[in-house]
């Protein structure tokens, strides 16, 4: 290290010693147990919503509805395919830190970049798919019991609500990618 | 002892007010500051399993802490928008109302403008402030020697108003 060019700015902090490598290594240890109680928390949910629909699933065939235990038992498809895209996409990157400062930034924002652009592929696409599944049988049962324009005023609300929730996250997600892509263009404009 | 923690006492003994001056510079919570440096021990605790000499070991320890110091920055939800070094005309004011007159406070207004510039030039500035070359900067960060000159030459135009000789001659080049 050479001569300081603000010889007042070491003054700032003069008595700084490492951790104990002991604290270190529980501290490194801590962070991986962080990471796997979220992982296991995002299971946790997704194991919820799959017994809910296992239990509507199981309901509706002893009640002999079986078009709507066929939906429910695909929607549980979906979000089984759904939790693996979220583990193989979001989980934590241990990205090798050593690397210089930008590349580094950069590896990090395209990765989030590449999770976001997609949203709409591994995770608004299965779970409308297995929905569609849901109120297609609901459709069709209301429309034996009472014409296809009674079952068709009785649902069209809460799959309108349910589109247009899927159109905010899409959108909410496709913001947030095209900040990143600008700053992996202001990036790679640096270099 | 290991390898792996010989390297880490040698790091220690060499950069371990530099680091906490990295930390105490990006984080103006004094807690979260301390965190940040314990974060960015043991990120290069773990790091040193993979040195094997790739570069200097001044080149990996900076590479890591700032790689750390950048993820710790994203992460916080919200802060102030960020200026690129070419935009800022003069020393922000300091947050802290406590501040004290004269050196003082000019090293907390320095400290609150690297909070203010977006990556990469608050890394340019500190590794500056740390006394590092062009060369040397250059290694850590990505950019080009001659991208780190422009932007060293605005930091000394910026500051020279406010210290005797902000300069070193080293990263004039």
């Amino acid at each position: 290290m050479s001569q300081l060019p603000i010889p007042e700015w070491a003054a700032t902090v003069d008595d700084a010693q490492f951790t104990d490598p002991a604290k270190v290594k529980a501290r490194a240890a801590k962070f991986e147990r962080t990471i796997r109680r979220r992982n296991v928390i995002e299971y946790a949910a997704g194991a919820l919503c799959i017994a809910g629909f296992a239990y509507g699933g199981v309901f509706a065939a002893l009640e002999a509805e079986y078009l709507m235990a066929f939906a429910l038992a695909f929607c549980i498809g979906c979000i089984l395919l759904v939790l693996w895209q979220l583990n193989a996409r979001g989980s934590y990157l241990l990205a090798p830190p050593e690397e210089t400062c930008l590349q580094h930034l950069r590896g990090q924002y395209v990765r989030q970049y590449h999770a976001l652009r997609s949203v709409p592929v591994w995770y608004l696409g299965p779970i409308a798919l297995g929905l569609s599944a849901v109120y297609a049988a609901m459709i069709l049962r209301f429309a034996q019991m009472g014409g296809l324009a009674k079952a068709l005023e009785g649902t069209w609300q809460p799959i309108a609500g349910t589109a247009l929730l899927f159109g905010f996250i899409w959108w909410l997600n496709w913001f947030a990618a095209e900040k990143l892509k600008k700053q992996i263009d202001q990036i790679d404009a640096l270099r | 002892m290991s390898r792996q923690t010989n390297l880490y006492h040698q790091a220690g003994e060499q950069f371990a007010a530099t680091l906490a001056r990295l930390a105490r510079a990006v984080e103006r919570d004094a807690d979260k500051a301390r965190d940040l440096e314990q974060d960015i021990h043991a990120a290069l605790w773990s790091s040193f399993a993979r040195f094997e000499g790739q570069c200097e070991l001044k080149t990996w320890v900076y590479r890591v802490a700032h790689n750390v110091a950048a993820d710790h920055v994203n992460k916080a939800a919200r802060g102030p928008s960020r200026v690129p070094l070419e935009e800022i005309g003069e020393l922000p004011s300091p947050t802290n109302p406590e501040a004290q007159a004269g050196q003082s406070l000019v090293l907390q207004q320095v400290q609150e403008l690297i909070r203010q510039l977006p990556f990469p030039d608050s890394q340019v500035m500190l590794l500056w402030l740390e006394g590092e070359n062009t060369k040397a900067v250059s290694e850590v960060v990505g950019l080009s020697p001659s991208a780190v000159g422009v932007r060293v030459h605005r930091l000394k135009k910026l500051l020279a108003a406010h210290f005797k000789n902000p300069s070193n001659e080293s990263i004039s080049s």
